[in-house]
């Protein structure tokens, strides 16, 4: 066996440098990603995960909550002759996640500012491809349910010793939103939604079940009417001025 | 006091790590494929982590998407293979960030966070020495040279009289420890903050956390995960498991005489998160991340396992045998036309580009047409939604318990027959969001419908417990069969029987 000689005491001059240099730098290197999970681990046990979008990358907080039901979320356009159109999630959009393989990405994505471009996206591109029957306004809605009719039939059977209703309900998540001729969104209580759309609520006026009735009751008898339709819909209940100038516009 | 980071070991735990690193990301990677323009290009419908910040990446159009993403795939192919190694880990790297973070919704989660540090710590080891294209390139390269080659291409303390036993031994370099280091840190604070995270919530303790996790249809569970929902006792136990197991491994993976057993523990705990809820690739890949704990001591005893001889890595490590190498092996090919390296890198990008011109055609033959994209909601639909009718009292209710005794958000005890003038103790677990109080009305029947007792209670919406304890001694109930009804809102939410016995 012959003897190999480090190369540390053979190197010297520039080598020797260059070797300090990079030692420096895996010093600093490690510091500095020691430094940052400590850091933001003590951000974190104080209650403070989310100082910096850089925190994520530091922060490990799986599972910090959980809901109680079910909820598939839909946003709807409604175009300026009656109809109700599914603008998202849109049929193009086809990955779906969890355990049914079905869950879309806004179900997924609660950011009310994704949620935001995502409407104004979508709302631009549609009145492009329709332009004579544009989105005139936007609901969000969310189907829910609780979460314990997601189990199997006979596991539901054994714990409530009765068949799964499967009920499902709906609520309105966001409150109306307008749309101009781009498709920006002009409502200024959307932009106020920033921190979680579940507390952005319909306004009171439009949760107004007389009105909910009233739609109920008229909206087929409406579709066949362009000039009635829009100015109950607009004008008395939803209360809201940019739709007094849908009057008198063609279809 | 730096000098355990500065110390060397052998590569192979880090060829471990990098293998199984490129599959599990290799395979969830190639999983959104098909989803590549809807996900990530301005095409789509990018939703970013950090939407208005300077952590919001640029979305591209369809076709550069196609081409990054098909860049990505093929780094992390070569992070399995072994190939340009190091370029292929940082590349993984800047992609899987830059496309993550254009898409909180489907790919950027926490563990994908996990396998970003992983890839950028490896790309500091000499985890390419061993079991790569790089190695086997760099092998074939040295076998066909001479003295001066060897030190040039790295192994410059190889003497003049024992070069050609050194490459015997491969003349592998050792891999720095630090890179590992960190990554084990990575991971005690990834058990550390799951910890402070679980601490936090009151609700874990009683198993209401893990249950309605289970329940949710985006991160829960098959089949035994939706039975595991079904057991409160079996909730609770497997919470506090689970915040042991945690703080155990935080501090025992660290230490000599535990670290195997809280290995084959981890593996096991996560193997267990895996099966019972949908999370993705997170149990692969802290399994994978586990592996910075794995030392060339626990393969030779796996190679020992499957009776199979290999270089003794923690003897070269600690300085028993001559040390073949402190340099890396170079990545640069030897300069002729022919080398492997070459031909590879063509082979490659021919394939890989033909692969993605096909990939990207067939994505935008599959869009649909702008006519097709949004589809009109039908009738009964807009109905309800607009008429948005409240739910069901009886559907806020999740779970009825009756028993003898009452303990933390749980009744134990008899629960289906008391004996005379005891109390019967009921607990009701609420779900759903609900914007007012809710009047309840606790009622005892008698098995002829009689009404015995009732009493009035407000559940504010901020609680999601009730509990009420009827006492049957007062006035003295006979034996027989008998019932309680929750009522709220005027309507019968919950009812469960239980009988007296003398």
């Amino acid at each position: 066996m012959s003897t190999l000689t480090p190369v540390e005491r053979r190197d010297a001059g520039l080598n020797g440098i260059l070797r300090w240099i990079g030692r420096a730098g895996v010093l600093l290197f490690c510091t500095a990603y020691l430094f940052a999970t400590a850091w933001f681990g003590v951000r974190h046990v104080l209650g403070d995960s989310l100082s910096h979008p850089g925190a994520y990358f530091f922060t490990w907080d799986m599972f910090p909550g959980y809901v109680t039901e079910t909820s598939r979320r839909m946003v709807v356009g409604h175009t300026w002759d009656g109809r109700f159109v599914k603008l998202l999630p849109e049929n193009s959009h086809r990955f779906r996640w969890g355990i049914h393989n079905d869950v879309s990405r806004v179900d997924i994505d609660r950011n009310p500012r994704n949620l935001e471009r995502a409407i104004e996206r979508s709302v631009g591109e549609y009145n492009r491809a329709h332009a004579k029957s544009p989105i005139e306004s936007v609901l969000v809605v969310e189907q829910y349910w609780p979460s314990r009719f997601n189990l199997p039939d006979d596991l539901y059977r054994q714990s409530y010793g009765e068949a799964n209703p499967r009920r499902r309900y709906w609520r309105f998540i966001d409150v109306p939103i307008d749309i101009d001729a781009v498709g920006r969104i002009s409502n200024p209580s959307v932009q106020q939604c920033r921190i979680s759309n579940d507390e952005c609520r319909m306004n009171d006026e439009f949760r107004n079940p007389n009105y909910v009735s009233t739609i109920r009751h008229s909206e087929f008898v409406i579709r066949s009417s362009f000039g009635y339709r829009h100015s109950s819909f607009a004008h008395g209940r939803i209360g809201n001025p940019s739709y007094g100038s849908l009057e008198g516009r063609a279809p | 006091m730096t000098a355990p980071l500065f110390a060397r070991e052998s590569p192979r735990p880090a060829a471990v790590m990098r293998i199984g690193l490129g599959l599990v990301l290799l395979w969830d990677a190639a999983a959104r494929w098909p989803h590549v323009v809807e996900l990530y290009s301005a095409d789509g419908l990018p939703l970013p982590l950090f939407p208005g910040t300077a952590f919001e990446p640029p979305a591209l159009p369809a076709t550069w998407a196609a081409v990054l993403y098909a860049l990505l795939l093929y780094s992390l192919a070569g992070v399995v293979l072994g190939w340009q190694t190091r370029a292929s880990l940082l590349i993984a790297f800047a992609l899987s960030a830059w496309l993550g973070l254009l898409d909180a919704a489907g790919t950027f989660k926490k563990y994908s966070v996990i396998g970003l540090h992983l890839l950028v710590l490896l790309s500091f080891t000499q985890s390419h020495a061993v079991w790569s294209v790089d190695a086997w390139h760099w092998r074939r390269r040295n076998r066909r040279t001479d003295f001066q080659s060897v030190r040039r291409t790295g192994c410059r303390s190889v003497s003049r009289t024992d070069w050609k036993s050194v490459l015997r031994v491969n003349c592998t370099p050792l891999s720095p420890c630090w890179p590992r280091f960190l990554a084990r840190v990575m991971i005690s604070a990834v058990y550390l903050g799951a910890v402070v995270t679980k601490l936090r919530l009151t609700d874990f303790a009683n198993g209401d956390l893990l249950m309605f996790s289970l329940l949710d249809e985006r991160w829960g569970g098959g089949r035994f995960g939706m039975w595991l929902a079904t057991q409160p006792r079996l909730l609770v136990l497997a919470s506090f498991a689970t915040i042991l197991f945690e703080i155990a491994a935080t501090v025992l993976l660290w230490v000599p005489q535990t670290r195997r057993t809280m290995l084959v523990l981890a593996i096991g705990f996560h193997a267990s998160i895996g099966v019972a809820l949908h999370v993705g690739i997170f149990s692969p890949l802290m399994i994978v991340a586990l592996l910075a704990f794995l030392r060339e001591s626990d393969l030779a005893a796996l190679s020992r396992a499957f009776r199979r001889r290999g270089t003794d890595w923690e003897s070269v490590a600690v300085g028993r045998i001559s040390n073949p190498s402190v340099g890396p092996p170079t990545d640069r090919p030897a300069g002729r036309i022919g080398n492997p390296s070459y031909v590879s890198l063509i082979l490659f990008l021919c394939t890989g580009g033909v692969w993605t011109a096909f990939v990207c055609v067939q994505q935008a033959a599959s869009r649909p047409a702008a006519t097709d994209r949004w589809s009109e909601v039908d009738e009964q639909t807009s109905t309800d939604f607009l008429a948005s009718l409240p739910p069901r009292v009886e559907d806020y209710f999740h779970r009825i318990e009756i028993g003898s005794r009452t303990g933390y958000r749980q009744v134990f005890g008899e629960h289906e027959s008391f004996p005379r003038g005891s109390t019967v103790h009921v607990m009701v677990r609420t779900a759903m969001q609900r914007q007012k109080p809710l009047t309840l009305h606790w009622v005892l029947r008698d098995a002829a419908g009689n009404e015995l007792q009732r009493h009035e209670r407000t559940l504010h919406p901020a609680f999601s417990y009730v509990s009420f304890a009827f006492q049957t001694s007062r006035p003295p109930l006979p034996a027989g069969e008998y019932e309680i009804l929750l009522e709220a809102e005027g309507n019968v939410a919950v009812r469960k029987s239980f009988r007296l016995r003398e």
